[in-house]
């Protein structure tokens, strides 16, 4: 099933367990996205992901149809990350994760040396993100990582986190300017 | 020093190149329908798998099952003797122990360090279930 309209007939169809088999094979990495861009932790996005689709398939019989099965799913998926980090209290430091990637030999989420295909040679010049994006407010956070995760489409960042494309836009603007300061603080620091 | 375009220019790229994260697979949709399945058979068999607090309060009414036993026993066994007129077998184990004799000013001095004792044992138990006191034990635990 590759559309939502697919997955709706076959709810309306009662066929529940195609719909969220449809909704995890199209959303998966979508609702993973959003869960690191709130929680910051790989393992505990990856946990969450896996909640958010088993409240799907217990509300899935009460889905009425008003909102887009897409909308529908962010909001669980947001609420879901968002009471887990008001329930855990807990924000892990971006270092400590990118170590945590580092020993398990995941590629690296964050990390100081990920090398992209142009970035052997120049290493040295890329910035610590993950030193940065700690020294950066919310909301500004959320909106950068999602918006490099989802390939730097502010529409997509606008729909995961139900904000008009415009806040998003400013939000980045805003948040980039203060990525550079930061980063030309250190610059200078050092 | 970097100018602003050369730091913003590196700044997206280092942003490019160290945000990323593995892609989901298969085995995540498995994840979850194991989920589901586990979640299922606990609610169509709770008494598979009792909870923490389940046990505990099935331990809870077996002590107090055998306290209020205790209790009915030691009552019975007085209440016949005070106004039955049963009197309770006496046994004699043929063994002399000797009392030690203690003053009644001892005995006085125990009681009052015995009771600030408990007096402040049980200021402490009080004072651990205010804000202030859950926060401690938390950090403790």
């Amino acid at each position: 099933m590759e559309r939502d309209a697919d997955l709706l007939v076959a709810l309306r169809a009662g066929d529940r367990h195609a719909v969220l088999e449809g909704l995890m094979d199209r959303y998966r990495q979508k609702v993973m996205h959003l869960a690191m861009s709130i929680l910051r932790d790989p393992a505990l996005a990856e946990d969450m992901s896996q909640t958010v689709f088993v409240k799907v398939w217990q509300a899935l019989p009460k889905f009425d149809g008003r909102a887009a099965l897409s909308t529908w799913l962010y909001t669980i998926a947001r609420n879901t990350c968002l009471t887990a980090v008001e329930k855990e209290r807990r924000m892990v430091p971006l270092e400590d994760f990118a170590e945590a990637a580092d020993d398990d030999g995941d590629p690296m989420l964050f990390g100081r040396d990920a090398a992209g295909p142009e970035t052997s040679g120049q290493a040295s010049a890329e910035y610590d993100v993950a030193k940065l994006l700690d020294q950066l407010p919310e909301p500004y956070r959320r909106v950068v990582v999602l918006f490099y995760l989802e390939d730097r489409s502010c529409e997509e960042v606008g729909e995961l986190l139900s904000m008009p494309t415009g806040t998003v836009k400013a939000l980045l603007h805003r948040g980039r300017k203060k990525l550079a300061a930061l980063a030309g603080e250190s610059e200078a620091e050092s | 020093m970097s100018g602003r375009k050369d730091i913003e220019a590196r700044l997206d790229r280092s942003l490019r190149n160290q945000i990323e994260l593995p892609k989901l697979g298969k085995t995540f949709n498995a994840g979850v329908w194991a989920r589901i399945e586990a979640e299922e058979r606990t609610a169509t068999n709770p008494g598979a798998a009792p909870s923490r607090a389940l046990l505990a309060s099935r331990w809870f009414a077996i002590v107090n099952s055998v306290g209020i036993a205790a209790t009915l026993v030691v009552a019975i066994y007085f209440a016949l003797g005070s106004f039955g007129g049963v009197e309770p077998p006496t046994v004699n184990l043929g063994v002399h122990v000797p009392i030690p004799e203690i003053s009644e000013g001892t005995v006085t001095k125990s009681l009052a360090v015995l009771g600030q004792l408990i007096g402040g044992v049980a200021l402490l138990f009080g004072l651990s279930f205010t804000s202030i006191g859950r926060r401690l034990r938390a950090s403790f635990s």
